[in-house]
């Protein structure tokens, strides 16, 4: 066989169809692959943009953080209303906070906490009024955390609390128990006293990496007002963390259920819903894993729906909202995730093992002296930021 | 002639591969692991792989990552191989140097800032011009497209610069006009730096979670995405299931190929 070019001297040798037929041959080859290639792209492109709008009228587009609700409960609303449901989740609030501002998200429901982030963004006008009578499940909420809203949302005009939890720490009981016998598990201390978390300093430490989750849980371990706006009570806890430092071996901005169980951490700061699973985990794999919510004070969250002002399917969004906060619905995500929701007439369709668990459900005198991360001005923010990468690099 | 290696070179071979290759295996052989967990070992069930099939969402997000990688990857190879020809073959035009740093930025821009600003981008103009509609997978594709680009222009460049001009100056010289001496000539001789582009943007788009957050819209989760995502719950071994599945396939396909190669020789 006769070859002009052998492509094959030419280095950089991958899979040439063509590389022993010579040009010749190597022509028509290319050629018709191109035109093959370059159909299917077509085709590809036609189909993609083509399909997705054609396929049901009736859309939600939800865009909520990222639980894991438990997926047959969209399969239900779409056979009930006839709605199909997109479903995106989102794991870093930054990246939604962008999407919205950006304008035309798309998205109908968006499921948020309420501090920090609808707080911030009620500010940027970025949510439109619900209208509570095409919402008749909203009646079944809880009026304590509608009162609690009322700081961030005066008539509660603009979002429907749905699940609610804690922050706190948990631990593994054994490897604590080893470095410290008397460890006083149930007070802050445990992260923020340094006499205290220098012992656990080789088994790993996280705490969250947000100075709006940590310096509240310091200022309250310290006694002071979690909710202050004075420097000095900032300097104070800053100072107080900066103690603690040494002996923190990641700071994470979402710490997870696989920190505890997989043994790499034994004191992780976080929130009720994770570290509660953790615990469920952990126990399968013969592991003593505890949540706990501090003596001195727990922070409160609250997830709430909110439909954006752009939102293409508004009549859609308020029947998924609706949906979403009957009873016997919201049970099944708190099943799902072991997170307390804020529907009282829930409770019976909840699994008792859940119900019955104070860490999910703490009593109310707990869930009174609970405090929430209110939002500050934008100065003490910034200063907040400040001390925070004083702090991370630790002088 | 087969030269024997040496102790010393087998060792360090075995370490290397070692390291590159047995994090794969124990992803695989966890994906068959009884527990919920990833981590500890519990006994070997198959459970994970049937409820990966009724993981809508997941396979959803896997068949959304398939097409915008396909998509991207072609579309980088056409784009990348013309800006690439113009590159080297046009000669000394004016603002030669400038346009090859322009295609090849990308590359070196943090995929936040191309991320928010090709976000930007598209929400301008929809609101300007009603197009594209909303944001998905035309939209991850662009922002994919945009960044393998840059990668498929440099592999092409240097294909084409190195190659013997001589061979092209032959088929005009025997009459072959521009194009038919691209498709006849140059085409051949560079598609193996097209095939390699076209796997490393693919390779690129189908991990990428950075510039996807920023360009997706509803219902257009890229697989990274979900993954990313539900890390905070904890993985289970319904990812490694998937990840095993992915493995299965790509080891097939290259395995085809390699055969047909042998084959062909």
């Amino acid at each position: 066989m006769i070859s002009v070019a052998d492509p094959r001297k030419h280095g950089n040798y991958i899979w040439v169809p063509a590389s022993c037929h010579g040009v010749a041959f190597g022509v028509a080859r290319v050629a018709g692959m191109t035109r093959i290639f370059l159909s299917s792209t077509f085709i590809f492109l036609f189909l993609t943009l083509t399909f997705p709008g054609a396929l049901s009228a009736r859309v939600v587009n939800v865009y909520n953080w990222a639980y894991a609700i438990a997926p047959d409960i969209l399969t239900q609303f779409e056979k009930e209303t006839g709605i199909q449901v997109n479903y995106d989740v989102y794991d870093s609030s930054e990246v939604m906070e962008t999407k919205l501002l950006a304008g035309s998200s798309g998205y109908d429901v968006v499921g948020l906490t309420v501090w920090p982030d609808l707080a911030r963004q009620l500010g940027a006008n970025l949510y439109q009024p619900l209208n509570l009578s095409l919402i008749p499940q909203a009646k079944g909420v809880n009026p304590s955390f509608l009162t609690r809203m009322k700081a961030v949302d005066p008539d509660n005009r603009f979002a429907l609390p749905s699940i609610w939890g804690t922050r706190g720490f948990a631990f593994n009981k054994r490897m604590i128990e080893e470095r410290f016998p008397n460890a006083p598990r149930t007070s802050a201390a445990m992260l923020f006293d340094p006499a205290v978390v220098s012992r656990f300093a080789d088994c790993g430490v996280i705490l969250i990496d947000s100075p709006l989750d940590v310096i509240p849980s310091v200022l309250s371990y310290l006694g002071k007002d979690p909710d202050s706006s004075s420097p000095d009570d900032l300097k104070l806890a800053s100072a107080q963390l900066i103690k603690v430092r040494p002996f923190i071996k990641k700071f994470q901005a979402v710490p997870s259920v696989g920190d505890l169980t997989s043994g790499d951490y034994c004191l992780v700061e976080g929130f009720s819903g994770e570290l509660i699973r953790g615990q469920k985990l952990g126990k399968a794999a013969g592991m003593d894993i505890e949540y706990v919510i501090p003596q001195e004070g727990g922070a409160l969250w609250i997830d709430v729906f909110a439909i954006p002002q752009d939102a293409p399917h508004v009549r859609e969004a308020h029947a998924f909202i609706n949906f979403m906060l009957r009873p016997e619905i919201i049970a099944r995500v708190t099943n799902a995730t072991d997170t307390a929701n804020c529907i009282p007439a829930s409770l019976p369709f909840v699994e008792q093992k859940i119900r019955d668990n104070p860490l999910v459900y703490p009593p109310q005198e707990v869930v009174d002296t609970l405090y929430v991360d209110t939002t500050h001005a934008p100065r003490y923010e910034r200063m907040r930021s400040r001390e925070w990468t004083r702090v991370k690099i630790g002088r | 002639m087969h030269r024997t290696l040496s102790l010393f070179l087998k060792i360090w071979m075995t370490l290397g591969y070692g390291f590159l290759y047995f994090p794969i295996l124990t992803l695989v052989v966890f994906s068959f692991n009884a527990s919920p967990q990833v981590t500890v070992w519990h006994g070997f069930s198959t459970q994970w792989y049937g409820s990966l099939l009724q993981d809508t969402v997941l396979i959803r997000s896997a068949f959304v990552s398939l097409q915008v990688a396909v998509l991207s990857a072609t579309l980088a190879v056409v784009l990348g191989t013309l800006a690439a020809v113009s590159l080297v073959r046009f000669g000394k035009f004016r603002g030669r140097g400038l346009f090859g740093i322009l295609t090849t930025a990308p590359l070196v821009m943090p995929e936040v800032i191309t991320g928010l600003s090709l976000l930007l981008l598209f929400v301008g103009l929809e609101q300007t011009f009603g197009w594209p509609k909303g944001r998905g997978i035309l939209t991850i594709t662009c922002a994919h497209t945009t960044l393998c680009m840059a990668y498929v222009t440099i592999l092409v460049r240097e294909r084409l610069a190195d190659m013997d001009l001589s061979l092209e100056e032959a088929a005009l010289d025997l009459g072959a006009r521009p194009l038919k001496v691209f498709t006849a000539i140059t085409l051949p001789l560079i598609s193996p730096s097209l095939v390699s582009g076209w796997l490393l943007a693919f390779a690129l788009s189908l991990d990428d979670v950075v510039l996807a957050s920023f360009v997706a819209g509803p219902g257009s989760s890229t697989l990274p995405m979900v993954i990313f995502s539900s890390i905070r719950f904890g993985i289970t071994p319904q990812i490694n299931a998937l990840a095993t599945l992915i493995i299965t396939g790509v080891a097939m396909s290259v395995g085809i190929a390699g055969w047909l190669m042998h084959r062909r020789r």
